[in-house]
């Protein structure tokens, strides 16, 4: 507990703030902070924050009284859960049709139906300004992703085979668009987690604006995966890169195209300078380059000496 | 505090994800850096868009790096609240000490007998803004802390009604209806302490009515943000 005389702590701050203060260390910390200019000013830098960062959980309320609503409304919560969700969850369809992918080049593309629904998660789109000179990637974070590689590449094979003997579901593109008509249905807890999964990534759901800029009002694309940068070298046009080799390109700011990129690997940042001209670098170093708008890529050794 | 009180606000699972990330623990890091990095950095663009907040997120971020940082939370509040509140105190002590060593324009403190031009027409402008001045200075420190501390959040901090209220524990409402209580009450002392310095009710209402066209250097945020010696009989 924080002395009266003393400014608060930031532990004693976050503890107000989420309402977990009572009793005398609550009207304590009133006080102080009435007579504190100080912590008046440390309270509205909390407040400014508050607006910025999405909940991830429910804040905590002091009424006690509720407690025994919880489990009961988590019950019934759990019991419509499982009566209404579909066996086969409904995902984005894709819509790359025949004569657009026998016309066009972009034959190994896929179009992604915009749904400002769902917006993926992401690392912070300024990921690439490191930290202090201290803090380098975390550990063996390379190994962790090879192994969750290792247990989605079957899952994304049988997709692709299942996707190839579905001709309105062709395109081969590695995104996690999946063909839900030619897809073999999910037993029911694969699909309670897949929503689960869907449900948590919408939480922690970043804004568009963290990866195509302030000023971007177009929609997100409806994909699953989580998604890490961005770049938006003009207007409507806007690069995003994400795990397992995603990268998706918009040049109208409100259709999104998912672009085959020649490695299954996690994306960690992305520059560009036009729709066409790219440069992709993956989470261990290697830098891909495209200049037809990710028709084709060209992959860069790492500067020697450099620390993926 | 009781023991009870304490684990009932404990945020156990933030706690123990903190301890694996300062145990080192891989896959607990891997979700630090995916769910609570970005956080960091969008709270330090909230506190200043231009970025200049960035720096101390990074410095925080390497601190946490070095797991050396994650020892001072407790588990007290959510993981991210804490973050933004250590990003929060950080940002806001090198902004003050910054205005020390270099004191902005805005921060000094306005002089009452100082004249604008409205003023040099109106020699008893100055005076009855001095006077307002020191009567609402001393209005303001009359009020309990706690209506102090409503409209300080309110008027000088700009947060919101609900927001405001949250940090007090009372609805926005409940918020707006004191808001207006603790107007009325610091108009009625104002008015108390001009009449005891001798000024009729007609010549309070112009100075009031005066000041609500055109405040001049009278500033009630300046006022809310000074700090008031600590009354420990409250």
């Amino acid at each position: 507990m924080n002395p009266p005389d003393s400014c608060l702590d930031a532990e004693t701050l976050a503890a107000w703030v989420d309402g977990g203060l009572r009793g005398d260390e609550f009207r304590m910390a009133q006080t102080h902070v009435a007579d504190c200019a100080r912590c008046q000013a440390l309270v509205g830098a909390m407040a400014r924050t508050e607006a910025a960062v999405p909940q991830l959980e429910p804040q905590r309320t002091p009424r006690r009284w509720l407690a025994w609503a919880v489990p009961l409304t988590a019950a019934a919560t759990a019991l419509v859960i499982w009566t209404i969700v579909p066996r086969n969850p409904v995902t984005t369809q894709p819509v790359a049709t025949e004569a657009a992918r026998t016309a066009s080049p972009a034959a190994s593309q896929t179009e992604i139906v915009v749904s400002p629904e769902i917006i993926p998660e992401k690392e912070e789109a300024a990921a690439e300004k490191k930290p202090a000179a201290a803090a380098p990637p975390p550990p063996a974070q390379a190994r962790d992703q090879l192994a969750e590689r290792e247990a989605i590449a079957p899952q994304q094979e049988a997709r692709k085979d299942a996707a190839a003997a579905a001709p309105a579901a062709e395109p081969t593109a590695t995104l996690a668009a999946p063909a839900p008509t030619a897809a073999p249905a999910p037993r029911r807890a694969e699909g309670r987690a897949q929503a689960a999964q869907s449900a948590n990534i919408a939480t922690f759901a970043p804004r568009m604006q963290d990866l195509c800029g302030a000023s971007w009002t177009g929609p997100a694309p409806a994909v699953t995966t989580p998604l890490t940068a961005g770049t938006s070298p003009a207007s409507n046009v806007c690069w995003i890169v994400g795990r397992l080799g995603v990268v998706l390109l918009t040049t109208d700011g409100r259709t999104w195209t998912g672009l085959m990129f020649p490695a299954i690997t996690d994306l960690s940042s992305v520059t560009a300078t036009s729709a066409r001209n790219a440069t992709v670098v993956t989470t261990d170093g290697r830098r891909f380059v495209t200049t037809d708008g990710g028709m084709t890529w060209n992959s860069q050794q790492p500067a020697a000496g450099s620390r993926p | 505090m009781p023991a009870d009180a304490k684990l009932d606000g404990l945020h156990a699972d933030d706690l123990a994800f903190a301890r694996a990330c300062a145990g080192g623990d891989e896959a607990a890091w891997e979700r630090f850096v995916l769910t609570y990095r970005p956080i960091l950095y969008r709270a330090a663009d909230a506190l200043d868009p231009g970025g200049g907040a960035r720096d101390l997120a990074d410095s925080i971020y390497g601190e946490l790096f070095e797991r050396s940082l994650f020892r001072y939370f407790h588990g007290r509040s959510s993981l991210a609240t804490w973050l933004r509140a250590v990003l929060s105190q950080r940002y806001i002590d090198r902004l003050r000490a910054g205005r020390r060593t270099e004191p902005l324009p805005d921060e000094e403190v306005p002089d009452a007998t100082r004249t604008a031009d409205a003023d040099e027409f109106d020699p008893g402008r100055a005076h009855r803004i001095a006077s307002l001045r020191r009567a609402l200075s001393r209005a303001v420190e009359q009020l309990e802390s706690r209506d102090r501390l409503r409209l300080a959040c309110y008027y000088a901090q700009d947060l919101t009604l609900a927001q405001t209220g949250k940090l007090l524990g009372e609805h926005e409402a409940t918020c707006s209806r004191q808001l207006a209580r603790t107007r009325k009450t610091l108009r009625h002392h104002v008015e108390e302490q001009l009449r005891a310095e001798g000024l009729d009710d007609r010549t309070i209402r112009e100075s009031a009515a005066a000041i609500a066209e055109d405040s001049g250097t009278l500033d009630l945020k300046q006022l809310l943000c000074k700090e008031f010696p600590v009354d420990r009989s409250r």
